[in-house]
């Protein structure tokens, strides 16, 4: 593939890409910005070859996953070195980005409150086959894993993704009729 | 039949979790940033960049390398310091302060009959003595 080729390929990806990129970075956006820009930059450099071995989406996706684990690896590290400094820092964990759901909907904010429950590999299997439309072949392709773990990872995490939004939907329903008995006193 | 509607009811609450990621995707690529591909100057750059940091590293691997192979060929200059005699040949200056006369008497196991800075004097012939005269 030339050039110009890939280039207008990753640009009518972007969206997804981002997309991804945001979910690898658990929804810090401006992490997720550069994790991006990186995997652009390898792809221009040619340090991550597309060998038409799969998809390019799929490729690509791995490639913006593998620079998101190098940043975080990155990161653990100065966290490691600086440590002292550190913990006088507010802690980074891994909750998505409060202005990202605020900026949702309720039912997206509902989804990733929900979503920031499960393991990392569950999440990741879920986001690429129903917000990515991939399959879980696809997505297991993406993930560097067999596709029965995919499989598995793809069940437990709709299962469990399930009883959060059951639990969080009982929760704001009984809210919902305390503000009504509320308002009609 | 009872496996049917499983599948019925798995499918349906898969079409639920598909919509809620669909409107999530919404929101999310709403806020999509521009798509701006790195040129090849930057990625050419970076690349410079890059071979410019490993030619340092290398030269300071290298001027350290050979200071250190320089130190370690050419002979220590000596050092001027006194040369520290051992432990069972070392004696201290104030030695001679433990030296109380007489000392060599409790060092040494004394010897009947041997007397240490002493010479016997001969006995002074015996003076003749006058015959005891047995009176009648």
């Amino acid at each position: 593939m030339i050039r110009t080729d890939i280039e207008g390929e990753l640009g009518r990806l972007h969206a997804a890409s981002f997309g991804w990129a945001l979910w690898c970075c658990d929804h810090r956006r401006e992490e997720a910005e550069e994790v991006l820009q990186t995997a652009y930059v390898k792809v221009m450099e040619g340090s991550a070859r597309f060998d038409a071995n799969s998809s390019l989406r799929t490729w690509f996706f791995g490639v913006i996953r593998r620079t998101a684990w190098e940043q975080r690896k990155r990161r653990w590290l100065h966290e490691q070195l600086l440590g002292s400094w550190y913990t006088s820092r507010p802690a980074t964990a891994p909750t998505p980005d409060p202005e990202a759901m605020a900026s949702g909907s309720e039912s997206s904010r509902v989804l990733l409150q929900a979503l920031s429950g499960l393991p990392r590999r569950q999440r990741e299997v879920l986001h690429l086959v129903f917000y990515q439309d991939l399959t879980v072949e696809e997505a297991s392709r993406v993930l560097k894993i067999s596709v029965g773990t995919a499989r598995t990872h793809f069940a437990r995490g709709k299962e469990q993704l399930r009883q959060l939004l059951a639990v969080s939907e009982k929760s704001r329903s009984g809210e919902n009729r305390t503000e009504e008995k509320h308002e009609g006193e | 039949m009872k496996g049917n509607s499983d599948f019925h009811d798995d499918q349906i609450q898969d079409d639920d979790l598909r919509a809620r990621f669909a409107e999530l995707r919404r929101t999310e690529e709403a806020a999509t940033p521009p798509f701006i591909f790195p040129s090849l100057g930057r990625a050419e750059r970076n690349r410079r960049w890059l071979t410019a940091r490993l030619i340092a590293v290398g030269v300071c691997v290298l001027v350290a390398a050979s200071v250190f192979l320089a130190r370690l060929g050419s002979p220590r200059p000596e050092r001027n310091v006194k040369t520290v005699a051992s432990i069972t040949e070392w004696k201290s200056p104030t030695d001679f302060l433990l030296k109380t006369p007489g000392n060599e008497l409790l060092r040494t196991v004394p010897a009947i009959g041997v007397w240490h800075d002493y010479t016997a004097v001969d006995p002074a012939p015996k003076h003749p003595q006058t015959e005891k005269k047995v009176l009648p």
